[in-house]
């Protein structure tokens, strides 16, 4: 049985645009298990990314309740919940954000340091990820706006790792990136899975879907269905085929 | 400027401020004095007067014979009237000064210098006093009484006059108006010896000064030692409009400090515009705007703002004025009437759009070297070789100290903005402690400027009975110094009149600083002279110069300079053996220090009880200053609050503006490191932390450089008045008191600022809200 590190009940979430009410999320309920990648899908305006937001505590939701263990997050205050993603959740932004105006490894020291006032074993373990995605010393000591988009995503994976999330939240990691750079994301995202972390990920792009070994799909801010695709193994074509067509049965 | 509202509105206040200060300013100084020579015009008063004893009436024959004939007197007016030293309560304390007494009639219908009735009543017997001395407790109906003499006399306030030369206790003549009856019933008690009043005025009026001087030495060579009182044009103008003249000088540096700090707040603002909307200016560059139309633009907004905000400023200057007036008022005792002067408005409009103009160009000029295709990427460039400050790899600084300190060190501009804003401030706030230690808790240093010397009680006694009332000196406990301390005329040969104080034991004063260069005169042929004077004629410490009193010239060596404000800087300092040298004195004035607790009142009457007929007079000297010196404290303490409050406004809108601005330029970084987890209170902390490396290097340097300065800065300000060197007290406690508040407010204010950081949700940077 799946220990379950993050669960949802009834969770909706409403916007409000010029007096116009806009139902993104209805009565979504699921449970997200330790050790998955979890892969949300849907069309564009589905409510994906607001449902990744609401679950990892970066939004809050107009109803229901979202569980972390025994806490009940969705009524904790901004602080609280800043408080619950740095100590619990690593982010991966489909725009990067890495802050220019400090080096790489800046960047992922002002995300450990938050947590761990070591600074010995944040800077050892900081240089343990940047190995890990292949960024080298000389790239650390550069700026943001120095880097290439796939380096500087596999910095935005570092900084989403350097205190040993519960769960690592990805919204379109590859957006930005080109097919190459982007393939190269989803091998470190998948490496780190394969090591225990557990992963939940938002994508409308079926090769980076394919990753995950839980595919929910939203539709009209609705769990339509869901599809266990197993362990991810490169070249897999049985995994393609079945994830087209579980995703042919939801109407993609 | 319609985007960024908050930060619009801080700079229009600024500039509305200067504005404000600029207009105040320019019309204390533009025609404020200037009412002075209307009144004067007005009521054709003269240039100089003088009130000689004159029981036969030969004075005044004498004078209606010399003066028609005299090339520099252009019209003149003699009248009677009774003359002594008295003393009143002023402003809960008493002054001393020669008072002519004139019957009402002859008051108000003199042909030269008459008085204006400026609030009558239906009484018809009592006194009409300078409208200086309007007060509460001194107002038509109420009586007052007047030491004429050694006589105390009550009179009924009947109303209060105007008169621009005796109108005032600070000229060494004031007059005051009695009503026919007690008019005669003063001539009848014989207080207050009859004497002829002289007003004269001259074809060059420059030549004032000196021929006060001239009538005096004419009179006296005609009829030696006879009691005289007199002033003159220059004089009357200084000693009444030294208030204007404080207040003026500090509204004119505040004026161009705000001026300042708006500017260097404006360029600030353009040049952080130009780097957020570099892409929007590439992209007009682009489609085929030029940059001097962009640059005028933007030069043209700010011009508009300023003369919004100046006009709201002048009104504002308009609307204080009546207060400041009423304050000064109680100094000069000149009335002003409030009204619109169109040439400071215009004035301050060309200094403050100069200002403006000329900051905005400088730093908008800056958009001529936008490349548009540069700008459209945002200014990307190939090479970067920004450098990572504070890295937190190697830093031993708690994370939220050295993320502050990066954002510190990466503002260059905002550290300019504040360094510049504290220095002054700090100049501010120590100059508002020198006024505060110096003025207000403790006179004694601005006394010793202004008056020169201080004591407790001064008694001038006949020279026959001088050893006696020495012996009776020594023998009195309460009396713990005594020397002399006498002010008469002499006359500078080849110069003008000077007034010399004699004094046998000149280490005896309290004020030891009155001479600054050199020292005092010890030995009867040397002489210490006004720093001011000495300057104007090129002497040197050393030289010899010629005095001469009583038909006789002596020659002394100038031993030291000294500064006093009384007589225009135009004084010196003898000692007794050295005026006898020039003639003998009739009567000798001695300064009493008593001990603590004394009662100044009791000991002088007992005094007078005792030399009766040989006391000529005797004063309360602490209370005569805390009447003079009142009217100072009150305006310092109203000085000093508007100073402070100013202060804190200026830093509230300066933080104001440079928080808006760096809250929009890191609203990016702070959505994505509050999604990394930082919290709103750890980002308001950073965010104010940023600024209190600037704040408070700025302010220590500031408060310890004002401390330095402030002394030579005060001597310039007051170097008009015949000030050299000042040494006032510096507030030490005061100034490091202040500048912690000074940075405690600041951190305060910041964090308040700061608080907007509460509403930037990670949710909406992620989505682009």
């Amino acid at each position: 049985m799946k220990e379950v590190i993050l669960s949802c009940e009834n969770l909706s979430k409403t916007f409000s645009n010029g007096g116009v009410q806009q139902h993104v999320l209805k009565n979504v309920g699921l449970e997200l298990y330790r050790g998955d990648f979890t892969v949300i899908m849907g069309a564009s305006g589905a409510g994906k990314s607001t449902l990744l937001y609401a679950l990892s505590g970066m939004d809050t939701p107009t109803l229901g309740a979202i569980k972390f263990g025994d806490e009940v997050i969705s009524d904790y205050s901004q602080d609280k919940l800043a408080v619950f993603r740095r100590e619990h959740c690593g982010f991966v932004f489909q725009q990067i954000y890495l802050i220019d105006g400090m080096s790489v490894l800046d960047n992922v020291l002002s995300a450990g340091l938050l947590v761990n006032k070591d600074k010995k074993a944040v800077v050892s373990r900081a240089k343990e990820l940047f190995a890990a995605v292949d960024i080298s010393e000389e790239t650390q000591k550069k700026f943001p706006s120095q880097i290439s988009g796939g380096e500087a995503q596999r910095v935005g994976i570092v900084r989403a790792l350097i205190n040993s999330p519960e769960i690592l939240f990805a919204d379109e990691p590859t957006g930005a990136l080109n097919s190459k750079t982007g393939l190269d994301v989803l091998d470190t995202l998948t490496k780190f899975n394969e090591q225990g972390q557990s992963v939940v990920m938002v994508t409308h792009d079926m090769r980076s879907a394919r990753r995950g070994n839980r595919i929910l799909y939203l539709k009209d801010g609705v769990i339509l269905g869901e599809c266990n695709l197993g362990k991810y193994s490169h070249g897999d074509t049985e995994r393609h085929q079945k994830l087209t067509a579980f995703l042919k049965d939801m109407g993609w | 400027m319609r985007k960024a509202k908050g930060q619009t509105v801080a700079i229009v206040v600024l500039i509305l401020l200067a504005a404000m200060l600029l207009n105040l300013w320019l019309m204390l100084s533009m025609d404020y004095k200037a009412n002075f020579d209307r009144y004067h015009d007005k009521l054709n008063a003269e240039h100089v007067t003088l009130a000689v004893d004159d029981a036969d009436g030969i004075v005044y024959d004498f004078l209606s014979q010399t003066l028609p004939d005299d090339t520099e007197v252009k019209e003149y007016c003699l009248d009677s009237c009774m003359l002594m030293n008295c003393t009143f309560p002023y402003n809960g304390g008493t002054m001393n000064t020669d008072v002519a007494f004139m019957d009402k009639q002859t008051a108000l219908s003199r042909t030269i210098g008459k008085s204006e009735i400026v609030e009558d009543s239906d009484l018809t017997s009592g006194i009409y006093l300078p409208m200086l001395y309007k007060s509460a407790d001194c107002s038509v109906g109420k009586t007052i009484e007047i030491s004429i003499g050694s006589h105390p006399v009550t009179y009924t306030i009947c109303g209060f006059f105007n008169s621009t030369m005796l109108g005032s206790h600070n000229c060494a003549l004031m007059q005051t108006i009695l009503t026919a009856d007690k008019y005669a019933e003063l001539e009848n008690l014989n207080y207050a010896p009859q004497a002829t009043l002289c007003s004269v005025r001259l074809n060059d009026i420059s030549n004032n000064l000196n021929y006060r001087a001239t009538l005096k030495s004419t009179v006296s060579e005609h009829f030696p030692n006879i009691r005289m009182a007199g002033c003159c044009y220059d004089v009357v103008v200084q000693a009444r409009y030294i208030s204007q003249m404080i207040c003026s000088g500090i509204i004119s540096t505040m004026a161009f400090i705000v001026l300042l700090i708006a500017l260097v707040v404006i360029i600030s603002n353009i040049i952080n515009y130009i780097q957020v909307n570099v892409k929007n200016l590439g992209a007009f560059k682009a489609t085929g705007y030029t940059s001097r139309q962009l640059v005028c633009s933007l030069l043209l907004q700010f011009l508009g703002l300023t003369v919004i905000a100046a006009i709201v400023g002048f009104a504002l200057s308009y609307a204080i004025f009546p207060a400041i007036n009423t304050m000064m008022i109680a100094q000069t005792g000149i009335p002003y009437k409030v009204h619109f002067l169109p040439l400071p408005a215009l004035i301050s409009l060309l200094i403050l759009g100069g200002a403006v103009a000329l900051s905005a160009w400088l730093s908008a000029r800056r958009i001529k070297k936008i490349e548009p295709i540069v700008a459209l990427r945002s200014g990307v460039q190939t090479h970067n070789f920004k450098r990572n400050r504070v890295p937190l790899e190697k830093t031993k600084a708690p994370l939220n100290i050295a993320l502050a300190l990066k954002i510190t060190l990466s503002g260059v501009k905002h550290n300019i903005t504040v360094c510049i804003t504290m220095l002054v401030l700090s100049l501010v706030v120590v100059f508002s402690g020198l006024m505060t230690e110096n003025i207000i808790v403790d006179m004694t240093p601005f006394l010793n400027l202004i008056v020169g010397e201080t004591a407790d009680s001064a008694i001038n006694v006949q020279t026959e009975i001088e050893d006696d009332f020495l012996d009776k000196l020594n023998s009195d406990s309460r009396a713990e110094k005594a020397y002399l301390y006498n002010s008469l005329n002499v006359s500078h040969v080849g110069g003008v009149e000077l007034m010399a104080t004699l004094c046998d034991d000149f280490s005896k004063v309290n004020n030891q600083s009155v001479v600054f260069k050199g020292r005092f005169p010890k030995y009867d042929n040397e002489i210490a002279i006004a720093a001011k004077y000495a300057k104007e004629k090129g002497f040197a410490i050393g030289n010899e110069i010629e005095i001469a009193a009583n038909g006789k010239t002596e020659k002394y060596l100038i031993s030291g300079f000294t500064q006093i404000t009384n007589n225009l800087g135009r004084d010196c300092l003898l000692t007794r053996q050295g005026y006898e040298r020039l003639g003998t004195l009739q009567s000798v004035t001695y300064y009493i220090n008593l001990v603590e607790g004394t009662d100044i009142d009791a000991f002088n009457e007992e005094m007078k009880g005792k030399f009766s007929d040989s006391v000529n007079g005797v004063i309360n000297v602490l209370a005569t200053i805390e009447g003079v010196g009142n009217v100072y404290v009150s305006l310092m303490t109203i000085i000093v609050i508007a100073i402070l409050v100013l202060s804190a406004i200026i830093i509230a809108f300066v933080l104001y503006l440079l928080v808006r601005t760096l809250l929009n330029n890191k609203k990016r970084d702070y959505g994505i490191l509050k999604s990394l987890g930082f919290t709103t209170k750890q980002l308001i902390l950073q965010t104010a932390l940023s600024f209190m490396p600037a704040i408070i290097l700025s302010t220590v340097v500031g408060i310890i450089v004002s401390c330095l300065v402030i002394n030579p800065l005060m001597s310039l300000f007051l170097s008009s008045l015949g000030i050299v060197k000042c040494t006032f007290n510096i507030p030490v406690v005061f100034a490091a008191i202040a500048g912690i508040a000074l940075i405690l407010l600041s951190f305060g204010i910041a964090c308040l600022l700061s608080l907007k950081i509460k509403r930037i949700a990670p949710r909406e940077l992620l989505t682009g809200e």
